[in-house]
């Protein structure tokens, strides 16, 4: 877990890694989530409308996201808020590093809310999810 | 509304509007345990009753964004939303968690059309459309605003 005195303005954080996402887990979530656009999870039609591959749906990747930053925060209840914009397709295989930067913390540290830059980026270096949240982090001591 | 907007009079109409609250869902853990199962989630809220009461929960925890993907919530679907183009891509989602959701409880959704925009990008015209949903639990109590945006082209 992290405490509100590990964040400074301008601080990096690998917050988790997941996947190789497999067409496995795309079908589960597209069953899970009733999103059965074919897109994302039949190869066949992906290509015929001519995709590379099968396309990991948008808030399957923010719920990836959210798992890290939980892992990271030490709980769901320090997450306040999380906004996500999803610029980049990633298809099957993609393997996701999550990472955030800190961009505000409350200035006398009364609340412990610090707020991130987030985003996802794959195994060839592109950032295809950029987004922001909002935590409240307790003190240490 | 610009004079050119692709957007017809009868959807801007719809914006500001409501479907009212849809049908509820109960939480339940065998979905709340495929959800973990589909993003590779090892997180034990998820599976164990003894971690999630540790960490308050009444019941083994819904992950933050369950609501999205499980609850009746409302779509351009169910606005039935008339538009001239067709082919959608989710743009983004903003979400605010306000209270622990867990396994027993019911959630309802209501959501609201809050924009609709045309707009030339670079590859054509774009219509922007956002719903703004909030979930509510068996007490009546707000636990999540969820603010999708949709890409039409």
């Amino acid at each position: 877990m992290h405490y509100f005195d590990d964040c400074t303005v301008g601080k990096e954080f690998t917050l988790g890694q997941r996947g190789p996402v497999t067409t496995e887990m795309m079908a589960r979530w597209a069953a899970g989530s009733g999103d059965f656009n074919p897109i994302h999870y039949d190869r066949t039609e992906a290509l015929r409308q001519g995709l590379p591959d099968v396309i990991i749906a948008g808030p399957m990747k923010f719920a990836m996201l959210l798992d890290c930053l939980t892992d990271w925060a030490g709980s769901q209840t320090a997450i306040r808020k999380a906004k996500t914009r999803y610029q980049g397709m990633d298809v099957a295989g993609t393997v996701f590093t999550f990472q955030a930067t800190v961009t505000a913390t409350d200035p006398d540290g009364q609340t412990g809310a610090v707020n991130l830059d987030i985003r996802a980026v794959n195994q060839h270096g592109e950032t295809t999810t950029v987004g922001e949240a909002t935590l409240v982090l307790p003190r240490r001591s | 509304m610009p004079e050119d907007s692709l957007i017809p009079p009868e959807t801007m109409a719809m914006v500001g509007t409501s479907t009212g609250r849809g049908a509820p869902k109960v939480v339940d853990r065998n979905t709340i345990g495929q959800f973990a199962t589909a993003i590779g989630s090892a997180n034990p809220l998820f599976r164990s009753d003894a971690a999630a009461k540790a960490a308050g929960y009444t019941g083994v925890a819904a992950p933050l964004s369950y609501p999205i993907y499980n609850v009746p919530n409302g779509t351009d679907r169910d606005f039935d939303l008339k538009l001239p183009l067709t082919r959608r891509v989710r743009g983004g989602d903003d979400c605010e968690f306000i209270a622990p959701i867990q396994e027993g409880d019911t959630l309802t959704a209501e959501t609201t059309l809050t924009e609709a925009r045309h707009r030339k990008g670079s590859t054509g015209d774009l219509i922007i459309t956002t719903f703004e949903t909030r979930y509510y639990n068996q007490r009546g109590e707000l636990v999540m605003i969820e603010r999708p945006t949709g890409v039409w082209r």
